[in-house]
């Protein structure tokens, strides 16, 4: 079927199935490859993107539902927060191969607008992305780091 | 600035002709001037077969101080070409802010048909390349240095290199490196170079921004995933369900009307080709195909195997790898006697990135992309399955989203080339994560019978270790009466022969019985030491309450002829404030290794709350020679514990009816951030060669974790995952 995503701010016609799932029609005929595959079942976070501001597991997220709303993807990150985010998350050194980072980040950006990103009981309720290389104490660090700067800031 | 660059970038940087100075090296050979790095032949074919001890860095600075540096190993979380261009730059005297670090991705194309591998693995891209790297950055210093001694007509030996300069030249004159290209080009290459003293570095030691942060936030680094080539299709994979079989109906067989656009069999199974991996995995699902089960694989249980283990261990089977002194006979003389029992599960690897390779195959060539530890052995088995030789065939090594050794097997990029071969189209082959859990090269099972000798004021005076489990290295067709990975960290692995753990130990016996099974086996991150140490430390930990010790003190006793595993264990006791945990009502635990020439103490402290194990704070402390790059290490550090945790605590793969039982993250979990300990990392300050970091955290993890919870609740876990009784 023929949709039209909103995605990074952009409207972009795509012709696809209405149950493939967001992530290949981001991947596959979007070629916005930040979000990655890792178990098909919504479990491990790398997929993460923004979907009407909410972090949601794009590999079951069937496209048509995602029509009529904004997605947000890691490459359209780039306001004051997002940005924030990345240089911080290079500042620290957090990621180690990287391929959950993106997810990582994704998530840490709607937990932290949420106002939940400056304790340890609300990041370890709201982080549930997997990150394999174990970096978890370097993102967490950077979560505070960002939120404390961010409540600071208001 | 992003100073790290993809080889094509640097190829049209480099491309506008300025002048330049290349030294490197081709494998083992001497440092010498390349030619210019305008075409991917500035690293001819070597001519020797590369191991993991080779080189193919090189540095090449033009005449506007422009400054790369390549290195050849693959990337897949260690950061590893930061570290190896920072042993150049240090020797050269370059100032890090003029040096741009590239990947050389093609290593591939490079290799000698039918030779070796380009390999990254068994942490050694540092300790092995050490010596190289700083031969060819002291190279390229005492090239510049004679040229700047010809220009000036001085003595070289009075002149120095310092942030892209040489300097001390008359009345305090320096010159540019760049300055001084075309002058050190047409120099002979000296035949000795002096190194710096490692109390001059000024690089060395410092922690840069590692490699190539800013693609990985952007999302724009290209893993093997997110290779593309023009007009490319998608696979994916189904596997017999068990292992070993082959489709039988596979021409009954049909995708009309799916959407899908063809069947392949591939080694293992069979692929499925759509315009979409999603498609492709969704219709490789629906399809009714019929596996044959071969007899051997389908009475295969974990369950009775586990038990088999227990039987060899006490069967005739067992063979002798290393003896000293008499450990009978110190055992029937002892006053105290304790024995235990130890069992780990296979395991799989999870890599984040799921098993996936790019391959365009046409009548007389085969170029992939893929995420690869090991790029020669892709050559070499994509050729074999082809039909090609090996010079036919060429492997583009992306970035990797984890290896763990699981991505040394070549197994994925077989399949990518044989589908796109039999369709005659680029294809990118992906395998879902049920396929990935079910097919990999697992960390065989293992148990551990451990016997040890006290003597009356609590000294050790002997062991004996007897252990069973299947051989990897059999796998890949290394036959040895005892397989040193399926012993190493009962003992230290020299070469091809054994000796004594660091622990001081007058009599010591250990034996071991190897068996097969129809899984794979394979190299898992830290390979034997993940089992082995668990054993080693959970049994001292044993020891040492039995003989009323407190663990830490009795492994000082043991390590006593160590000066280096005691300074560890020593600053361990300081910096986790051991004795006094921080977190109220928390228990502490402890392991040590030796191991990649590095020495690491852990500790823990753990609550144990309504039967459920919480790990709160985890501090290491690491000597592992002259350190690199000190905030890497940690991060290896860092992510070794929380892997080595995780899988202690949370993993097993189980096998019922040749079947693997485990599928996907909800059966076999992976720690997550409430999971994660908050980590602490302390240096020991050593110039002595580096040693390796990348899996030396894994294998003390589990055994701190049990050694705390034995302090928390006197259960003593001897089995993982770890399960406490009620």
């Amino acid at each position: 079927m023929s949709l039209k995503l909103e995605i990074n701010g952009e409207l972009r016609p795509v012709e696809v199935e209405d149950a493939k799932p967001l992530l290949w029609v981001l991947r596959e005929d979007l070629g916005l490859q930040g979000a990655k595959f890792g178990c098909g079942i919504g479990m491990c976070g790398a997929c993460t993107v923004l979907v009407d501001g909410v972090a949601i597991r794009s590999c079951i997220l069937p496209v048509s539902q995602a029509e009529g709303k904004k997605v947000q993807t890691i490459e359209g990150l780039n306001d004051a927060l997002g940005t924030r985010l990345k240089d911080t998350w290079r500042e620290l050194s957090v990621p180690q191969c990287g391929y959950c980072q993106t997810g990582q980040i994704v998530a840490a950006y709607a937990l932290i607008n949420e106002g939940k990103g400056s304790t340890d009981d609300s990041i370890d309720a709201g982080m549930t992305n997997i990150c394999r290389c174990g970096t978890y104490g370097r993102i967490r660090a950077a979560i505070k780091r960002v939120s404390t700067e961010s409540e600071a800031g208001q | 600035m992003n100073r790290f660059i993809s080889r094509r970038r640097f190829l049209q940087n480099t491309s506008i002709g300025i002048s330049a100075l290349v030294i490197g090296c081709k494998g083992s050979s001497e440092p010498q001037i390349l030619p210019d790095a305008s075409t991917p032949d500035v690293i001819t074919p070597p001519t020797t077969q590369p191991g993991y001890d080779g080189s193919w860095s090189w540095i090449r600075i033009s005449a506007d101080n422009t400054t790369t540096i390549a290195t050849h190993k693959a990337e897949m979380g260690q950061g590893i070409a930061t570290g190896l261009a920072m042993i150049i730059a240090e020797e050269l005297g370059a100032d890090w802010n003029q040096v741009q670090v590239v990947l050389e991705p093609e290593m591939g194309k490079f290799l000698i048909p039918g030779t070796g591998r380009a390999g990254t693995a068994e942490s050694t891209s540092i300790r092995y390349q050490y010596a190289a790297l700083r031969k060819i950055g002291a190279t390229a210093r005492q090239l510049f240095i004679n040229a700047a001694a010809s220009r000036w007509d001085v003595d070289p030996s009075t002149l120095a290199t310092s942030n892209h300069q040489v300097t001390g030249g008359p009345d305090g004159a320096s010159l540019s490196f760049g300055e001084l290209v075309e002058e050190a080009k047409a120099l002979p290459v000296p035949e000795e170079v002096t190194l710096k003293s490692p109390a001059d570095f000024t690089l060395i030691g410092t922690s840069p921004a590692p490699y190539g942060l800013d693609d990985v936030v952007d999302g724009t680094r290209v893993y093997g995933i997110d290779a593309t080539v023009e007009g490319m299709v998608y696979a994916a994979v189904r596997h017999a369900p068990v292992i070993g079989g082959t489709i039988t109906n596979l021409d009954a067989l049909s995708v009309e009307g799916t959407g899908a656009d063809a069947i392949v069999e591939v080694p293992g199974g069979i692929a499925v080709v759509a315009s979409s991996y999603w498609k492709a995995n969704q219709v490789a699902l629906s399809l009714d195909a019929v596996f044959d089960e071969p007899e051997e694989a389908k009475a295969f249980n974990t369950d009775d195997y586990l038990a088999s283990l227990s039987e060899a261990i006490a069967g005739p089977g067992v063979v002798e790898a290393f003896s000293e002194g008499d450990a009978d006979q110190a055992i029937a003389n002892a006053k105290t006697v304790i024995e235990a029992s130890y069992e780990v599960p296979f395991l799989a690897h999870a890599c984040m990135e799921p098993m996936t390779a790019t391959a365009h195959v046409t009548e007389d060539a085969c170029e992939m992309w893929v995420p690869t530890q090991g790029a020669g052995g892709v050559q070499r088995d994509v050729a074999k399955a082809l039909g090609f030789e090996t010079a036919q065939v060429t492997v583009n090594r992306t970035y990797l989203g984890t290896g763990f050794g699981r991505k040394v097997q070549t197994d994925y990029a077989v399949q990518a080339a044989v589908v796109s071969q039999s369709i005659g189209k680029p294809v990118k082959l992906i395998w879902s994560r049920e396929e990935d859990i079910r097919n990999d090269y697992y960390r065989p099972a293992f148990k551990c019978h451990m016997k040890g000798a006290l003597n009356e004021d609590g000294t050790l005076e002997a062991w004996k270790a007897v252990s069973a489990g299947e051989s990897i290295l059999s796998e890949i067709g290394l036959n040895l009466a005892v397989d040193l990975v399926s012993v190493d960290g009962l003992l230290k692995i020299k070469g091809f022969s054994f000796e004594s753990l660091t622990y001081k130990l007058p009599h010591e016996l250990v034996t071991h019985a190897q068996l097969q099974t129809p899984l794979r086996a394979g190299f898992w991150r830290s390979v034997g030491l993940s089992q082995n140490t668990f054993f080693v430390e959970s049994f001292i930990d044993e020891l040492a309450h039995a003989a009323g010790q407190d663990p830490l003190e009795f492994r000082l006793n043991l390590l006593s002829e160590s000066p280096r595993a005691l300074a560890v264990v020593q600053k361990l006791k300081e910096v986790a404030s051991w004795g006094t945990p921080q977190i109220e009502g928390a228990s502490q635990g402890m392991a040590f290794i030796e191991a990649y020439e590095s020495f690491f103490a852990l500790a823990v402290e753990v609550t144990v709350t309504d039967g459920k194990i919480r790990v709160h704070r985890a501090t290491g402390v690491v000597d592992c020679g002259q350190t690199i790059h000190p905030d890497q290490v940690a991060a290896q550090l860092e992510g070794g514990i929380v892997f080595g945790m995780g899988a202690g605590m949370m993993n097993a793969i189980t096998v019922k009816d040749g079947r693997v039982q485990q599928s996907n993250f909800f059966d076999f979990p992976m720690p997550v951030m409430k999971d994660a300990p908050e980590i602490t990392i302390a240096h020991i300050q050593s110039s002595e060669s580096p040693g390796g970091v990348g899996e030396l955290s894994v294998g003390p993890a589990a055994p701190a974790v049990a050694n705390a919870v034995f302090q928390a609740t006197g259960q003593r876990l001897r089995t993982l995952p770890m399960k406490l009784e009620a």
